[in-house]
C-alpha cells in the first residue's frame, strides 16, 4: 500500500479519532496531518513491519498531551455534536464538559472509552504508570460526574 | 449521575459529526514544507528545550527506522560499500575539532577550538576546555528561541519576538527591536541583525535599532547561513542561492525526483530514490553515497561542506557501529559520531539549531523501551561529560 492510499483509506477514521481527542475539527485536522507527516517520513519502513494506523494513533495521543498544548490555545468548543440517539441534551452537555478537562485526563478518557483500551495499554501508549492512568481517569470521571461502573473497576484486571 | 455508557455514546456521536477537510494528503505535503522551514530553525532554546536531538522522531520510530533495507540504487553508480564498523571515530579523524565539557552543561555551539557557548541559568556562558573554567558572558533577560553568533556579538530572538544582542566578549544584553513574526533563521553581522521566518522574506534591522526592513530582492528568499539565502520550490528543495552581500544569484541544478535537496555555497546533498547523493551546486561531481549512508532528518548539512548521515547497519548486534557519520562532501573524508549499543537499533546525537556543533555522551548506553504499540530508544548511564565535535574547526 502506498502512503496516499493509506491516507485516503484511513484518513476519515483518524479524523474522527482526532476530533474526539481535541474537541474541534481544526485541531483534529492539524493533529492528524502532523501525525501523518511523521508517518510519511518513515512510511517505507513502517508499512511492512509495523501497524501504521496504531503508529499514527499513538503519535496523535502523545502529541496531544505533550508539545501540542504549548502551541495551541486552550479553548472551549461550542461545537456540540448532535447524534441520533434520544437524549441529545445530556450528551451535548457532556461533550462540552469534556472540553474543560486537562488534556491528559481527556486523552485518557478517549483512549479508555473511544479506543476501548485497557489501562495498561493506555499507560504504555502515553509512557505513564498504570496508577497514573487510573488516577487521571478517576479525576476526570469525578469532574464529569460519571459514576464508574463495575465494568470500569474490573476493566484493568480483566484485560491486563 | 451519568454512566460510562454516556461517555462512550457522546464520543461516538461526536466522532460521527466530524466534518472532513477536503484533502488530507495535500495538507500533509504543505505541512512538510512548513516543517522543513521549522526544522531548519531548530528547537526553541528556551527553558529545557535547549537540545534538539537531530533526526530523532519522537514517537516509536527511532528503533524501527534502522532495521529496513535502504532503497536500491541504479547499478554502476554506487561506490563500494564501506562496512559501518570500519568507519573511524570522528574523535580520531579530526582531533583538532573535539572538545569535552562536563555533562552538567548543555552546549549551544562551539566558539573556537576550546571554547563552547552554554546557555545556563538564564545566562550565556563560555566553557574553555583548556582551563576547565566557565566564564559568564552576561545575563539573558528574555529566554532565547533562536540564537546567532557573529564575530562581535551573540544575538537572539526571544519567545515574544524581541531581538537582542550581547557582546561576545561579555557585558550587558541590549534589546535591539522587535520582529514581526517568529524568527526561524537569524544572523548577526557587523551592522545588522538579519533573519527570516516561516514564510519567505529576509529582513534586517540595524544593531542600533529600528524597524524590520525587507532586504532588497529577498522577498522570496529564506536566510541560510549569512550571507547566503535560499529560494525553495514547493517541496522545499533549494533551487537558488543568493549572496545577500553581493546580490549574486546562483541557480541550483536540482536532480529529477530529488527530495530534501539542500545546499551550501558549493555543495548540495539530498535524496534521489531514497538514496543520499552529493553534487556541486551546478550539478557536477555527482555521486551516490554508499549504502551505509542514510539521510538524517530533513536537513543534514552541517556547514558549507560537511553533512551528517545516519548509519545503515542491519546487524543490530554488531559492535563499533557509529550513531551517525560526519562526511566531508569535498574530500569524502568521514568520521563516526557516537556509538551504538550492540543489540539496540538507535541512539541520537545532540545538535542545537543548525549550528555545526554535535555532542554526545560517550559513556551512555542505549536501550529499547517498548510498549505494546510503540518503541523508543532511551539512555542510561553516562552523565559525566559530553564529547563536542566542532565541525567548523575541522582542518582540511
Amino acid at each position: 500500500m502506498e502512503f496516499e492510499d493509506f491516507v485516503r483509506a484511513r484518513g476519515p477514521a483518524l479524523l474522527r479519532y482526532g476530533y474526539v481527542l481535541t474537541g474541534n475539527a481544526d485541531d483534529a485536522a492539524d493533529l492528524v496531518q502532523e501525525a501523518l507527516l511523521k508517518l510519511s517520513g518513515s512510511w517505507a519502513r513502517v508499512r511492512n513491519k509495523d501497524n501504521p494506523e496504531a503508529y499514527v494513533r499513538t503519535t496523535m495521543a502523545r502529541q496531544h498531551v505533550s508539545w501540542w498544548r504549548r502551541r495551541r490555545r486552550e479553548h472551549l468548543t461550542n461545537d456540540v455534536p448532535e447524534g441520533s440517539y434520544t437524549d441529545v441534551h445530556t450528551y451535548g452537555e457532556l461533550w462540552r464538559e469534556l472540553a474543560t478537562l486537562p488534556r491528559r485526563q481527556r486523552v485518557v478518557l478517549v483512549l479508555r472509552y473511544y479506543e476501548d483500551l485497557s489501562d495498561k495499554e493506555i499507560a504504555d501508549m502515553l509512557g505513564i504508570s498504570r496508577g497514573t492512568v487510573r488516577s487521571q481517569a478517576f479525576h476526570a470521571l469525578n469532574a464529569l460526574r460519571v459514576k464508574p461502573s463495575v465494568r470500569a473497576s474490573l476493566r484493568g484486571e480483566q484485560r491486563a | 449521575m451519568r454512566s460510562e455508557e454516556d461517555l462512550v455514546l457522546t464520543m461516538r456521536a461526536a466522532a460521527g459529526q466530524t466534518r472532513l477537510p477536503p484533502d488530507l494528503a495535500s495538507g500533509v505535503a504543505g505541512r512538510r514544507r512548513a516543517r522543513r522551514a521549522r526544522k531548519r530553525a531548530g528547537a526553541a532554546l528556551a527553558a529545557a528545550a535547549v537540545v534538539i536531538v537531530i533526526g530523532g522522531i519522537s514517537v516509536g520510530t527511532s528503533g524501527q527506522e534502522r532495521t529496513i533495507p535502504p532503497a536500491a540504487s541504479p547499478a554502476g553508480q554506487e561506490p563500494a560499500a564501506s562496512p559501518s564498523s570500519a568507519i573511524r571515530p570522528a574523535t580520531e579523524v579530526w582531533p583538532e575539532a573535539v572538545t569535552r565539557i562536563p555533562a552538567t552543561d548543555r552546549p549551544v555551539t562551539a566558539l573556537s577550538a576550546t571554547e563552547v557557548l552554554l546557555y545556563k541559568d538564564e545566562r550565556f556562558e563560555v566553557y574553555d576546555s583548556a582551563t576547565g573554567r566557565t566564564r559568564v558572558l552576561g545575563r539573558v533577560p528574555a529566554a532565547p528561541s533562536r540564537v546567532a553568533v557573529g564575530t562581535q556579538d551573540i544575538a537572539w530572538a526571544d519567545t515574544k519576538l524581541g531581538l537582542w544582542v550581547l557582546p561576545r566578549q561579555g557585558g550587558q544584553a541590549r534589546r535591539v527591536g522587535t520582529a514581526a513574526a517568529d524568527v526561524y533563521e537569524l544572523a548577526v553581522t557587523d551592522g545588522f541583525l538579519v533573519w527570516s521566518g516561516e514564510r519567505p522574506g529576509v529582513y534586517r534591522m540595524p544593531l542600533a535599532g529600528g524597524t524590520p526592513e525587507l532586504m532588497p530582492g529577498a522577498g522570496e528568499l529564506r536566510l541560510a547561513s549569512w550571507p547566503y539565502a535560499h529560494a525553495w520550490d514547493a517541496a522545499g528543495n533549494v533551487t537558488r542561492i543568493v549572496d545577500l552581500e553581493t546580490g549574486r544569484s546562483t541557480p541550483v541544478a536540482v536532480p529529477e525526483g530529488a527530495d530534501r535537496w539542500q545546499c551550501g555555497p558549493e555543495w548540495c546533498t539530498g535524496l534521489v530514490n531514497e538514496r543520499p547523493i552529493v553534487q556541486r551546486v551546478d550539478g557536477s561531481g555527482r555521486r551516490t553515497l554508499p549504502r551505509t549512508f542514510m539521510g538524517y532528518g530533513l536537513w543534514w548539512l552541517l556547514d558549507d561542506r560537511h553533512a551528517l548521515y545516519r548509519v545503515y547497519e542491519p546487524d543490530v548486534n554488531k559492535a563499533g557501529v557509529p550513531l551517525a557519520i560526519v562526511y566531508d562532501l569535498a574530500t569524502g573524508e568521514m568520521g563516526g559520531v557516537g556509538e551504538r549499543t550492540p543489540g539496540v537499533e538507535g541512539g541520537d546525537v545532540g545538535r542545537v539549531q543548525d549550528f555545526p556543533t554535535l555532542f554526545w555522551d560517550a559513556g551512555a548506553r542505549f536501550y529499547r523501551h517498548c510498549a505494546d504499540r510503540s518503541c523508543e530508544i532511551r539512555t542510561r548511564g553516562g552523565g559525566k561529560e559530553y564529547t563536542v565535535l566542532n565541525v567548523a574547526a575541522i582542518r582540511g
